[in-house]
């Protein structure tokens, strides 16, 4: 059904190209907080919990918006009232992962050996301004590439999963950057 | 859209693999990536390149299952392109982000071990999209005789499995740097 190795290739190199070119730009701003992360670890153990679940969130509404639109339940519209709802629940359900991660991660990470060596306050800010930072950047990029693509009938699973956990790993990043100058340390 | 079957479902998923990434970012702040200046910048695109390249193939073969063209009793010589496919990208693309990143950071008067950089990568890139090409399969084949849908439950593992997997052979393959040094 894909043919050989070369087509699958083909197929796919321009977007993994795109979506690489975005990660590295992460990664550079990633590799110019370094210094903090060697007197705060803990935030670096943050990093991949909370890009893997907006980009999980994101994923998900992704799925369930493009069966939807497959049965012909919802129409291709930011307006339409079901998306809206799904997008509440979803904005819902990624604050409190990541809340409930972040609460476990502050108990977890002492008994790894991680210095948390900080006041939960202050944690408690940080992950708050950073999960509302990336559920509103990622939850509408990820309505808008579903319907994007269903229109023009790419199927929206090879399009939006990798545009939306590139997302997801691009905006953890930078907002965890915009919370720690926020919140300050 | 039921909202409370929805939140029923996803909130646990999204938390326990949420928490258990905790244990990739653990791996991760002790992997030792200061010994090569400039690597922590080519991190994000290599984990997530594995998931985009790794999990689209699993994706791949579970709608391959549904179609009936995956014979599960010959689950490697089904999947054959889709391998070659999975590790020529990998490998190509760490590489082509290695070079990438080595540019911004040496432009921006960064530190950068540009030899250290490619070799980890490229390392890292084969023997982790050989594993979790094997993994993919495996899952597939082992969900599809239990008759579990696999578009269920390979995507998620493949993506949790693979970023631990992958930050795990990175701090392997920088230590081996080290030795080699």
């Amino acid at each position: 059904m894909y043919g050989d190795w070369k087509g699958i290739v083909r197929e796919n190199c321009g977007l993994l190209a795109a979506m690489m070119f975005i990660e590295v730009l992460g990664g550079g701003v990633l590799n110019s907080m370094e210094a903090l992360f060697s007197v705060f670890p803990a935030i670096l153990s943050f990093v991949p919990v909370i890009n893997a679940i907006g980009g999980n969130i994101g994923s998900v509404m992704g799925a369930r918006l493009s069966s939807s639109l497959h049965l012909g339940t919802v129409r291709p519209a930011l307006s339409d009232p079901k998306i809206r709802e799904d997008m509440e629940t979803s904005v819902l359900i990624g604050i409190l992962a990541i809340f409930i991660s972040a609460i476990s991660l502050y108990a977890i990470l002492p008994m790894m050996g991680v210095r948390v060596s900080m006041e939960p306050v202050k944690w408690i800010g940080i992950v708050a301004i950073s999960a509302v930072t990336m559920i509103s950047t990622v939850l509408p990029a990820a309505v808008m590439a579903t319907i994007w693509s269903f229109k023009k009938g790419r199927s929206p699973d090879d399009f939006t999963i990798p545009v939306v956990s590139t997302l997801g790993d691009f905006m953890g990043i930078i907002s965890i950057l915009i919370a720690v100058k926020m919140v300050g340390l | 859209m039921d909202r409370r079957k929805f939140i029923r479902e996803a909130l646990p998923v999204l938390t326990f693999l949420g928490t258990i990434e905790v244990f990739t970012g653990y791996v991760l702040s002790g992997a030792g990536l200061k010994a090569i200046p400039g690597l922590l910048a080519v991190v994000p695109a290599l984990i997530s390149l594995r998931g985009n390249v790794s999990g689209s193939f699993a994706s791949r073969l579970g709608s391959m299952a549904h179609l009936g063209i995956f014979d599960p009793e010959k689950p490697f010589k089904t999947a054959k392109e889709g391998v070659k496919a999975v590790v020529f990208m990998s490998v190509a693309f760490s590489v082509l982000a290695g070079i990438f990143a080595s540019l911004i950071l040496y432009g921006t008067g960064h530190d950068v071990d540009f030899v250290g950089i490619i070799f980890v990568v490229s390392m890292t890139a084969l023997l982790s999209s050989l594993l979790l090409s094997t993994l993919s399969i495996l899952s597939v084949s082992i969900s599809f005789r239990r008759k579990i849908d696999p578009d269920n439950v390979v995507v998620p593992i493949i993506s949790t499995v693979g970023d631990l997997m992958s930050v795990a052979i990175m701090a392997f393959f920088i230590w081996l740097w080290g030795v080699v040094l």
